[in-house]
């Protein structure tokens, strides 16, 4: 890397400061798609860069698109498990707490 | 033991069992608080099981520990509470999931190649996607979808999902990432190219 990269707002300097951004919201992008970076300047930071940056910001879109299918797939449960739970809480309310365990 | 406070035929005035009324006192917190979370069990107790079979058995068994265990749960965050029973029995139930979900031994997965990251138009919402995503989940280890479950699907924090899985909250973050890139791994082979739709 040249001394060039080091004098602000030279063409060399972006590149630098852009790629260690990149590099720094990569490594955070699945706190910041889970809300999990405190608020402040470093997330207003990475949140600017995401919407700059078309790799980070496709990298945040499939994080949080992966979410989404998580939440359709896992969202639901069994209702005929749901209902053996529920049927067995009401035999645990009515007192037959030995023959459920058995 | 019942609760009932009436008079018997005698016309004696019965002076109420306390032992009775605190029991009567434990139902009722039972049922309000954890009876409306059957639905959170079930799901949750599937995360930490490798069959539907295995997960009814543990949601039952985790009920009846929460029942008997009601006089000792503060009456605060129950899905936590629940959470923590279920973990605690998994862990027990057998080595197999003793292994998974108290060990962070399984082999670190590759950082994924950039250019070959799958797209968000990768993970399209379709019924083939939810098919693979359903399998790659179901082979992921339990300590993974339990974690996936808490965080994406039950909504907690990292610092809930570390405190109720007794982990370092750098575990979390880990298994997440992991888990995350195994499920974007195994649905890459399942592109639907918007343009083969039509």
């Amino acid at each position: 890397m040249t001394v060039v990269a080091w004098i602000p707002w030279t063409r060399p300097w972006r590149q630098r400061r852009d790629y260690a951004l990149c590099r720094q919201t990569l490594e955070r992008v699945q706190e910041i798609v889970d809300g999990e970076v405190p608020h402040g300047h470093t997330a207003r930071v990475l949140d600017k860069h995401l919407h700059a940056c078309r790799r980070c910001g496709e990298e945040a879109e499939t994080i949080r698109t992966l979410k989404l299918a998580i939440v359709r797939v896992c969202g639901e449960c069994d209702p005929e498990a749901v209902a053996k739970l529920e049927l067995l809480a009401q035999r645990l309310l009515e007192g037959h707490e030995l023959q459920a365990d058995t | 033991m019942n609760a009932t406070l009436e008079a018997p035929a005698t016309g004696i005035l019965v002076v109420p069992d306390p032992m009775a009324t605190d029991l009567e006192t434990q139902r009722k917190r039972f049922e309000e608080l954890i009876v409306p979370e059957m639905s959170f069990l079930a799901r949750i107790a599937r995360a930490m099981s490798h069959s539907q079979a295995e997960a009814d058995d543990l949601a039952q068994e985790t009920l009846v520990k929460a029942f008997r265990a009601i006089d000792r749960f503060d009456g605060k965050f129950p899905r936590a509470w629940l959470t923590r029973i279920a973990r605690n029995t998994a862990i027990n139930r057998d080595q197999r999931n003793r292994e998974f979900l108290q060990a962070d031994d399984s082999p670190i997965e590759p950082e994924p190649d950039p250019g070959e990251v799958s797209n968000p138009e990768d993970i399209i919402l379709s019924q083939v996607v939810d098919e693979n995503l359903k399998n790659a989940l179901d082979g992921l280890p339990p300590s993974f979808r339990t974690l996936i479950q808490l965080v994406d699907v039950e909504g907690m924090t990292y610092q809930e999902a570390a405190d109720v899985l007794d982990i370092p909250i750098g575990t979390v973050m880990s298994r997440l990432h992991r888990g995350r890139e195994r499920l974007r791994k195994s649905l890459r082979g399942t592109t639907l190219d918007p343009q083969t739709q039509r």
